[in-house]
């Protein structure tokens, strides 16, 4: 029924002026790549369903960005590679050196922020912990400012050091108008940073996997959600095998 | 008669009204702002540092994660005033005593309701996150691992934390410090600090203060030595006084910063030479630039023209302390400007030909000269003895008129960077009306400049604090100035980042024929 209704809503959005045959290879393959989409969703879903804190998979929790799919490299084209300061002082691009080719749990803060951060960053502090020496091999983690004006390295620095952050948590700031960009591309921007969200962005960047998660929720779903995704394939890896 | 006797009355009960009403409007709450008990004072410290009466951290956990108070104290997510800070989603809620206890009960946004709290209920909800009703607090709220004493202690000061302005608030007065020496050779300039700020405060107190509240300015001598500046400083401080304006204390300036620090004593306008821009010690504001930012105007200025070539530039440091102070702000300067750092070469007057010589023989033009005005001397003189004339960039505040001895072959080769002033007509007109009214001299006139717009820019900081005054209010009012016109100098602007009112240096040129310092004087000239 539902593939039926995407079925039609393909045809109608078909355009007229395009031959018979040429419309209907573009139907065809528009609607192959709904169909796609919705296996990868309830693919993605299936992840989602064990974790603990979101019982429900709904399509805006878990973004497909199969390469074979969309584009050569879709995920890039969902995480702008903007330029970031690290809490070293050292300038990144954002997707290019953070996220191409890991698995990263991203949380947004800002250093003034005084109710739901320190748990944010003691929850990030605790997942460090627990991870062990997969933190900065097998998962990265990141804290994203929300109010780059007044968040320099310096202050992301020491505020990460309250938490004990180590080599695999980088902090980053930078310029407002790029960072506003990155926090809409993750789907975060705040009218405000009082205003901003808790949520934790995890993303598999091999597998094109995001799953966000409540920052604020146990640590222990936390890390069960983190290593799950770690352990979905690559997309693209069963296509590579025999 | 009887109609007078009427009138009379009428007024007297007025007036008696009237003064029964400004008691409750003002007076009452105020007289209630008595010092703390020491079981309040506890309480204190608990709600705002997160450690007990005896230093030792409060712990507590959010479901699985393990907390400090020390990271996460009440005062974080319900505000210094206790009534809450909403943020994200998340109200954490008023918790003062009179709100907690209301007979009605309360009935939460979505939908718990419960009766007032008692202080026993009240133990309960921060330990085990229950409400009176046995309903379940949020979980962000930290069950904190609370001794029975320490609930009342915290119970004590929630009482309590409405009126407690901070110490040095009373109801009539507000007791600021400042510090200046009374001997030794800066006698005469500390003397000319005490002058200005007690005229200024003087001044102030005539027009009614600020909120109804007198300004007393106790001011302490330095002593001799850094060491007697300290413990003069503590035995300030633990008066206590609400804020330091101004303080005068030549070679302990870095040492009072760090007490102002650990002591969370606003310190507004020290009068310092080196300027740390340190944002991280929020209590210390600077108006003016210091050595730091002097010589970064000195390379930017040098930079401007494109003749700061990193083969043909070199730094000269003659002084150790200077050395420590000026190197890093360097360092990051050369970077912001893309040029390689050139190298550092010490400096004495024994050595002073040789090196001379040696710079001579590498081809370099542009020496950034870190030392003392006898030392600059000593450095001219002996690159005139080689007979070359390099462009010498020094720090103006510690030239003296030795400078214009130097040899003709540096006309117009020496440049000096100062504090740069921005007197307006206006602001000119009303210091000297107020040097003239008070009888002052002005024979130290930047640091009388300097006390007199300290004091302006913390009374407009107070203002701004509004009356129910605590330090991190005043902190938080002077991160909000922006370009805040004092009169006499360039717009001062704080920050969260921002701890020095104005960068701005002025560079001028050292005109030997003249004997004067000059805006240009020749290559390179000040960019418009």
């Amino acid at each position: 029924m539902f593939l039926h209704r995407a079925g039609r809503r393909v045809g109608r959005s078909c355009i007229h002026q395009i031959p018979e045959n040429a419309q209907m290879l573009l139907c065809r393959a528009k609607l192959a790549a709904v169909v796609a989409g919705i296996l990868l969703c309830f693919a993605a879903s299936m992840v989602e369903a064990t974790g603990q804190t979101a019982k429900v998979p709904h399509r805006s929790d878990v973004r497909t960005n199969r390469r074979a799919t969309l584009s050569a490299d879709p995920a890039r084209a969902q995480i702008p590679d903007i330029d970031v300061l690290d809490q070293n002082g050292n300038r990144r691009h954002f997707y290019r050196d953070l996220v191409r080719g890991k698995v990263v749990a991203m949380n947004f803060i800002y250093t003034t922020c005084t109710t739901i951060c320190p748990p944010l960053g003691a929850t990030f502090g605790k997942l460090q912990k627990t991870l062990g020496e997969r933190t900065g091999k097998d998962v990265f983690l990141i804290s994203v400012s929300v109010d780059p004006a007044t968040d320099t390295p310096e202050r992301l620095r020491a505020w990460g050091a309250q938490f004990g952050a180590k080599p695999g948590w980088t902090l980053v700031t930078g310029e407002k108008t790029e960072l506003n960009r990155l926090l809409r591309a993750l789907g975060v921007e705040a009218a405000s940073p009082e205003s901003h969200s808790p949520m934790v962005l995890i993303v598999n960047d091999k597998a094109a996997l995001w799953k966000r998660v409540y920052g604020l929720g146990s640590t222990a779903a936390l890390t069960q959600n983190i290593e799950q995704m770690m352990a979905v394939a690559p997309a693209g890896a069963s296509e590579k095998r025999p | 008669m009887a109609l007078q006797q009427t009138e009379f009355l009428r007024r007297a009960l007025w007036h008696v009204v009237s003064g029964v009403c400004l008691f409750f409007s003002l007076g009452a709450p105020a007289l209630r702002a008595a010092p703390l008990t020491p079981q309040e004072s506890c309480g204190r410290k608990i709600y705002f540092q997160g450690i007990d009466c005896a230093g030792k951290e409060i712990k507590g956990s959010i479901g699985d994660l393990e907390v400090s108070a020390r990271l996460q104290p009440c005062a974080s997510c319900h505000g210094a005033d206790g009534k809450g800070r909403p943020e994200s989603g998340q109200d954490p809620g008023d918790i003062t005593w009179r709100y907690l206890t209301v007979p009605y009960g309360h009935t939460h946004a979505n939908g718990r309701k419960h009766p007032g709290f008692t202080p026993w209920l009240f133990q309960r909800a921060v330990t085990s996150g229950r409400d009176p009703a046995g309903g379940k607090l949020s979980t962000l709220m930290p069950r904190f691992r609370m001794s029975p004493a320490s609930a009342a202690q915290l119970v004590a000061y929630l009482k309590r934390i409405s009126t407690d302005t901070g110490p040095g608030v009373e109801p009539t007065r507000i007791v600021l410090g400042s510090m200046a020496p009374l001997q030794g050779v800066n006698a005469e300039t500390g003397n000319a600090v005490r002058a200005v700020l007690t005229a200024y405060f003087d001044d102030l107190n005539q027009l009614g203060g600020i909120y109804g509240r007198r300004i007393v300015l106790r001011l302490a001598a330095t002593g001799v030595g850094s060491a007697m500046a300290l413990k003069s400083a503590r035995r300030l401080m633990a008066t206590p006084v609400f804020a330091l304006v101004a303080p005068f204390v030549p070679g302990t300036e870095k040492g009072l910063a760090a007490l102002a620090r650990a002591s969370n004593v606003p310190l507004v306008g020290l009068l310092a030479l080196s300027v740390p821009d340190d944002p991280a010690n929020r209590e210390v504001f600077y108006l003016l630039p210091g050595f730091e930012q002097l010589e970064q105007e000195l390379m930017r200025f040098a930079a401007v023209e494109g003749e700061l070539v990193p083969g043909k530039t070199a730094v000269i440091l003659a002084d150790d302390q200077l050395q420590v102070d000026v190197s890093a702000a360097m360092q990051g300067t050369w970077q912001e400007l893309g040029i390689r750092r050139p190298g550092e070469f010490s400096f004495s007057a024994a050595d002073g030909a040789r090196i001379a010589g040696d710079l001579k023989s590498r081809g370099i033009d542009t020496v950034f000269f870190i030392g003392g005005g006898e030392q600059v001397l000593q450095w001219i003189q002996a690159a005139d003895g080689v007979e070359w004339a390099p462009r010498t960039f020094v720090l103006g505040p510690l030239l003296d008129g030795g400078i214009f001895t130097a040899p003709a072959r540096f006309q117009g080769r020496i440049f000096a960077a100062y504090p740069q002033l921005q007197p307006e007509l206006g602001g000119v007109d009303e210091f000297e009306d107020f040097l003239k009214r008070h009888k002052l001299a002005s024979d130290h006139r930047l640091i009388q400049i300097s006390a007199y717009c300290a004091a302006k820019v913390l009374e407009d900081a107070l203002t701004r604090a509004g009356r129910n005054l605590t330090r991190e209010k005043l902190i938080l009012s002077l991160e909000q100035f922006r370009d805040f016109k004092t009169g006499m100098l360039p717009g001062i602007t704080f920050g969260p980042n921002r701890r020095i009112g104005s960068t701005k240096a002025e560079i001028v040129c050292v005109d030997l024929a003249s004997h004067s310092f000059q805006p240009e004087c020749g290559k390179p000239q000040r960019p418009d």
